[in-house]
């Protein structure tokens, strides 16, 4: 409790200096859509950066932006680059054991702006679109419990790596209704799905002369179960209402974004997760700007794997927000 | 009426997410777009282009700006002609139906 209270308390320090685009993860760290970034606000125009926070995933990133031809001309690419990091345990694992197994995913795209959109901005069609092409690379290293083999052995680390790709292709309606579709395909694991325990190993020690028993208590947090890797073929889709850039607005405005991700798999039953994030936004530079979204998100919607848990159970709920940098 | 020739600066200011602009001299057929010698002043916080010597075939010269983004997105174009500022911008919204328009007497 502790640790979370200290960890909320650093995220909301950060959340005092946001300056953002808009940019929503869900609860599990993916990006909803490829961001349109708007290179108004920054400082060289042709490229600029976001710091990611998300609570959902404990994840910390960066992305970065350039588009070298886009002043002037109202059709034109961009690519970006991010890194994102996170202990794969948590950090309350790292705060209370010391205990450190690192997740970095790498990412990058190229992006379209204005696809099926006709080039001139005018007479105004209320349409507006972009498409990207997106990979990423995700190399994680997880902690595992086996019960059923030799002691020594039960405590053990593995790795993870995982290439995924697809495409994004995203609709603006009368400048505020945005439409995401992606799908692709994304090497995945189950980790998140097992059983979090925690592993306390104790040494005891006799001391004659003093008469004294010393118990020396190590304790590790691991998953459970078993760990498998699988291809799976995911596909997502976002309504997302956009708050207004109104410099009018001096208060905060309201947005939100409801999603549906379907991950059809090489051995299991396709998997939907459905959520909403809500969000406040507030105007900053002239940007309507998210500072703290709350993603509630249920995994498994219709039980397919029989859990037959309710719904509510599956239901996880998360902060997660973003600002910019240059 | 004879030809004449100026040096025209323009500066385009954006507020708001304006995802995409532009910005067209005479009339807004393709081939009169600005397309090209755009650059970016991050002191004074606009982009900038300068035409030296840019041919105008009446005595007006019209300018037109569109841009598209977010709701409450907009632009806005400080028109120079021969080093002199005009008095009125250009000026658009992401949600107005047709271009921003102004026309300046040479």
């Amino acid at each position: 409790m502790k640790q979370t209270f200290f960890f909320l308390i650093v995220f909301l320090l950060f959340v005092q200096d946001i300056t953002a685009q808009l940019l929503l993860e869900n609860k599990t760290g993916d990006v909803q859509f490829v961001p349109l970034i708007s290179i108004t606000e920054t400082q060289t125009q042709k490229s600029s950066g976001i710091i990611k926070l998300n609570t959902g995933d404990q994840s910390i990133g960066i992305d970065y932006f350039n588009a070298p031809n886009a002043i002037g001309s109202p059709k034109y690419k961009f690519w970006s680059f991010g890194a994102k990091a996170k202990p794969t345990e948590g950090y309350a694992s790292v705060l209370k054991n010391g205990q450190f197994s690192p997740g970095i995913t790498l990412s990058g795209a190229i992006t379209q702006v204005k696809l099926f959109d006709r080039e001139a901005t005018k007479p105004e069609n209320n349409f507006f679109d972009w498409g990207a092409l997106y990979f990423n690379y995700a190399i994680n290293k997880y902690q595992l419990y086996k019960s059923d083999t030799l002691f020594k052995n039960q405590v053990y680390s593995t790795n993870f790596n995982g290439l995924g790709l697809g495409i994004n292709y995203n609709i603006l309606l009368k400048s505020s209704l945005l439409i995401s579709v992606k799908f692709g395909y994304a090497r995945k694991n189950n980790y998140n799905d097992l059983n979090g325990i925690e592993v306390r190993d104790t040494k005891i020690y006799f001391d004659t002369a003093s008469n004294t028993r010393r118990d020396i208590i190590t304790t590790k947090t691991a998953k459970q179960g078993t760990f498998k890797e699988f291809d799976s073929y995911p596909f997502s889709l976002a309504l997302t209402k956009l708050t207004s850039d109104d410099p009018s607005n001096k208060g905060l405005s309201f947005g939100y974004s409801i999603y549906l991700n379907v991950s059809p798999t090489n051995t299991d039953k396709p998997n939907t997760t459905t959520g909403c994030i809500l969000y406040l936004a507030k105007m900053k530079e002239g940007i309507s700007t998210p500072t703290l979204g709350l993603n509630f998100q249920f995994s498994d919607f219709f039980d397919v794997n029989g859990i037959n848990n309710g719904l509510l159970k599956r239901l996880s709920v998360g902060l997660t927000t973003n600002f910019s940098i240059f | 009426m004879p030809q004449k020739k100026i040096d025209i600066e323009l500066r385009i200011q954006k507020t708001g997410s304006v995802f995409s602009w532009e910005v067209y001299l005479e009339n807004t057929n393709s081939s009169s777009r600005v397309a090209n010698g755009w650059d970016y002043d991050p002191v004074k916080g606009y982009y900038y282009v300068t035409l030296d010597k840019y041919p105008i075939s009446d005595g007006a010269l019209d300018v037109f700006l569109g841009c598209e983004g977010k709701q409450g997105g907009k632009t806005s174009c400080a028109v120079f002609i021969n080093s002199k500022e005009q008095t009125s911008k250009v000026k658009c919204n992401n949600t107005d139906p047709n271009y921003g328009h102004g026309a300046y007497q040479l």
